[in-house]
């Protein structure tokens, strides 16, 4: 037996209710019962000209490269599109969506996180004029068929066989990474092929490459050619740290910084005494205007924002330095780590950002983190 | 066994929930759930709840009523099942209505499946005249709801009856069904299974000034 929707296997999880078998481990999306034949869903096909699309800036020779090797790859196969933070993944892809949509197939572009959803959709908005993008997420789910379609991972659970090009982004961030309900519904959601798009990818996408399900692209530049920011590694007592952390702020205070704290009572700890200095804002999954706080993080052109994992991902602010405080705390992973690094020296306009990482104890994360840039780096000439 | 709630395996839970191995929730879903097992008056009607409805205990009722997961009809009463029969030896249980599309969308009578493990007799006096979801509706538009209600025509009410509900918000359908009732002669309880804080409080405060 297996569940139609989450695809699992697991006997465990069946349940034999008044209406037959059903799956209990994605019921918090409805039931789905096994016998009953589940058609796919179909979508409004798709008008001609939405393929046409208006990139902000061209591609570089390296960028270009690569979207029409995905472009052509992504016709018999899946992609693992393996490129350092701020390289445009976004935009490499844009090729791929035009041809599907000129082919007349159905494309989205699944992502973990709802805030990234709203901002992606005004982007791919802008390249694609002619087509009607729609987001769907959490609150957005009053429409839910257009020309392309962004949506959260949550919300695929609506497409049942529906897509023939499915972009998962950043596939191993929270809630998606290790979970096998959404892991699933993808799956189910997709009778095309799939590109992955990250920075950094997990065991699981790692283990597929070597079993040749998947191809890998790898693209190490950024668009502006600089290499990417390496962080310097500073261990120490506290004290030592939280000096080094004022040093290092007022050494930036003519740039936008963020500061990377493990949990909330540290960020709003952290956030107290460095009001000391400068003026500062807090950040956190507590924050309840969160956007807000970030809206007048961006505008403000040199302000110093505290904040927890939260903002690790998607959030681009031009120019940013960044420091992570007690970087060989438990929460922090070798990608997030690498998340974190690639938010500083995104811009044209100051492609080198400073990045620090303050450990108490010796750290082998923060290291590895560190050979891995080194190495993106080399690979990159 | 896994808990029904978050799939973890029993066996690697803690220790009571190996020895003590009849709850289908593991005890640290378990002890989320606010047990209170109050009595109080409604109009005059003695009410008898078990918990309170917080968080845990509304997503546990949405997965069983809107998600259909039938599942978990045991894990409501699994606590208080020999209490409640010890209570109500001798009662009829009457399920509060819900509307017949639902009820059809369901393949379930959600209620019944609660009270299965008690034995209970049970009987569907009640049904519901206008549609509409009453969990959208604002505060003004849940207590329209008392109109909402009626007996059933061909229903033949026994001596002692229990009116029984999931869970009481604002005590409108209890009380919609306490007004379908009023003028003959039959011991009336309300045994809710989850209470609103606030409607409790209401009902005590205002019981403590009739006194």
């Amino acid at each position: 037996m297996q569940c139609p929707r989450c695809m699992n296997t697991d006997q465990e999880y069946f349940y034999h209710g008044s209406r037959g078998w059903y799956c209990r481990r994605c019921i918090s999306f409805g039931r789905a019962l096994i016998e009953e034949e589940k058609e796919a869903v179909s979508l409004k096909e798709i008008p001609a000209g939405s393929e046409e699309y208006i990139l902000q800036y061209p591609l570089t020779q390296a960028q270009a490269r690569i979207a029409s090797a995905c472009a052509q790859y992504v016709k018999s196969g899946d992609i693992l599109l393996h490129c350092a933070c701020g390289a445009g993944k976004t935009e490499i892809v844009v090729q791929s969506i035009a041809e599907a949509l000129k082919e007349r197939k159905k494309v989205c572009f699944a992502i973990p996180r709802r805030q990234v959803v709203l901002e992606l959709r005004e982007r791919l908005a802008q390249y694609f004029p002619h087509a009607r993008v729609i987001a769907v997420c959490g609150g957005h789910t009053a429409e839910t068929d257009g020309d392309l379609i962004i949506c959260t991972t949550h919300q695929l659970y609506r497409y049942y066989q529906a897509f023939d090009l499915l972009i998962l982004d950043e596939p191993d961030a929270f809630p998606y990474k290790d979970n096998a309900v959404l892991h699933g519904i993808a799956a189910s959601a997709c009778r095309g092929h799939r590109i992955y798009l990250t920075a950094t990818p997990d065991a699981e996408l790692k283990d597929m490459k070597e079993k040749g399900i998947i191809t890998e692209l790898v693209l190490n530049r950024r668009p502006h050619g600089h290499p990417l920011p390496v962080p310097q590694i500073h261990t120490g007592f506290h004290l030592f740290l939280l000096i080094r952390l004022v040093r290092w702020t007022r050494q930036h205070r003519d740039h936008p910084r963020m500061v990377f704290v493990p949990t909330i009572a540290a960020a709003e700890g952290l956030g107290r005494f460095l009001c000391l200095f400068d003026k500062c804002m807090i950040c956190t999954s507590r924050t309840e205007n969160r956007d807000e706080v970030i809206e007048r993080f961006r505008s403000c052109g040199n302000g110093l924002i505290v904040c927890t994992s939260i903002l690790e991902r998607g959030v681009t602010v031009s120019g940013t330095d960044v420091a992570v405080y007690n970087a060989d705390h438990a929460v922090f992973d070798e990608a997030s780590l690498i998340q974190i690094a690639g938010r500083a020296g995104r811009s044209f306009q100051k492609p080198d950002g400073d990045v620090l990482f303050l450990c108490r104890t010796k750290s082998s994360l923060a290291e590895k983190c560190r050979r891995q840039l080194e190495e993106a780096n080399r690979c990159a000439v | 066994m896994r808990c029904l709630m978050c799939g973890k395996d029993l066996m690697e839970g803690s220790l009571t929930d190996i020895l003590i191995g009849e709850d289908p929730l593991c005890s640290s879903c378990r002890s989320q759930w606010e047990k209170i097992r109050w009595r109080f008056r409604f109009h005059g009607v003695p009410v008898y709840a078990s918990y309170l409805y917080n968080e845990a205990f509304s997503a546990c009722l949405i997965q069983y009523k809107e998600c259909c997961d039938e599942a978990l009809a045991d894990v409501f009463l699994t606590e208080e099942k020999n209490r409640v029969k010890r209570m109500y030896r001798g009662w009829t249980m009457i399920p509060m209505p819900s509307t017949p599309e639902r009820q059809k969308q369901r393949g379930f009578h959600h209620l019944r499946g609660m009270l299965a493990c008690t034995g209970l007799p049970v009987l569907d006096a009640f049904e519901k005249t206008a549609a509409g979801e009453q969990k959208k509706q604002d505060r003004a538009g849940r207590l329209k709801m008392a109109d909402a209600i009626r007996l059933k025509e061909d229903a033949v009410l026994p001596e002692k009856i229990v009116l029984f509900d999931d869970t009481v918000t604002t005590g409108s359908t209890i009380l919609g069904a306490l007004r379908c009732l009023e003028g003959r002669n039959i011991q009336i309880r309300i045994y809710a299974v989850s209470v609103n804080y606030r409607w409790v409080r209401k009902n005590r405060v205002s019981l403590l000034f009739k006194r």
